[in-house]
């Protein structure tokens, strides 16, 4: 399948998004804190993760121009790896 | 019997690759990208159980990380695989110059990544600190080592792309960038946030 590159718009709003989710990333994450991460805070965190990783393979790898199998696919093994990782933090 | 010639026989996206090619761009980057994922994501489950069964050792441990300093470099990975997609536009486009330079901008950022990488190390090994103190730095150098040698191995095809600067060969090096990227986003929380 051909390669077909997302718009510099497009590219641009995505790398505008990481950067706040990694902001946000940050603050959910208390960077500049030693105290633990409350039940919120690690799903607010596995959420914002999971956000990053959508928008990179989506955009960046282009999977957005990939077949609905594929994105479906991805997207749940992402979505399991973190799931099964707050899990166990959460419990 | 058949006879193959090897010196006509390459892969490319444009080969019949079944299922695999409904994916952009080469196939075989992309069995790549699922084997790193999966090699990755059963490290960090790994890495995650472990702290549930010694949570004092890794709290206080992942303690001594600079939290900071992280998000930093994730947010300096992040803008080179942006100056890497940007390559790709340019290259389209046909626009070599710029092509190069933001190629070259993903690879000094990349050299960024790395330098506050080895500030790191170095300030764990100043410390006594190493490989086989406990378990979390244990993991903590392996996951991290891991992907630093993808981040100098991506940085080498990089390098290798912008000259020899088809346009297959420069979505294969932003590809194999943009999974680095993919990689340290999941890893940053991880090993340094979650507690």
């Amino acid at each position: 399948m051909k390669f077909k590159n997302p718009s510099i718009r497009t590219l641009i709003f995505c790398w505008l998004a990481l950067m706040i989710l990694t902001i946000g990333t940050m603050i959910s994450g208390r960077v500049t804190s030693d105290v633990a991460l409350s039940s919120v805070l690690i799903i607010t965190l596995g959420f914002i993760t999971w956000f990053k990783s959508m928008i990179i393979l989506r955009y960046y790898l282009n999977l957005a121009s990939a077949s609905t199998g594929w994105n479906k696919t991805f997207n749940s093994y992402l979505f399991a790896v973190l799931g099964i990782i707050m899990l166990i933090f959460l419990l | 019997m058949h006879n193959i010639d090897p010196a006509t026989t390459t892969v490319s996206s444009q080969d019949d690759w079944g299922a695999l090619s409904r994916l952009p761009g080469n196939p075989m980057m992309w069995v790549l990208i699922w084997s790193e994922l999966v090699v990755f994501g059963v490290s960090f489950i790994g890495f995650a159980i472990a702290h549930v069964l010694q949570p004092d050792v890794f709290v206080q441990s992942q303690g001594s990380l600079n939290r900071f300093l992280g998000g930093i470099n994730t947010m300096v990975l992040v803008t080179s695989g942006l100056c890497a997609a940007l390559a790709v536009t340019a290259q389209h486009n046909g626009k070599q110059t710029q092509m190069r330079l933001w190629i070259g901008g993903a690879i000094i950022l990349g050299c960024i990544f790395l330098w506050v990488k080895y500030l790191e190390y170095a300030e764990k090994f100043s410390q006594g600190i190493g490989l086989e103190t406990n378990i979390f730095y244990t993991l903590y150098f392996l996951l991290t080592g891991f992907h630093a040698f993808h981040v100098i191995f991506g940085i080498v095809i990089l390098v290798i792309v912008a000259w020899k600067n088809s346009n297959e060969n420069l979505e294969i090096g932003a590809t194999f960038w943009h999974m680095v990227d993919l990689i340290w986003i999941i890893l940053f929380p991880l090993v340094y946030l979650l507690r």
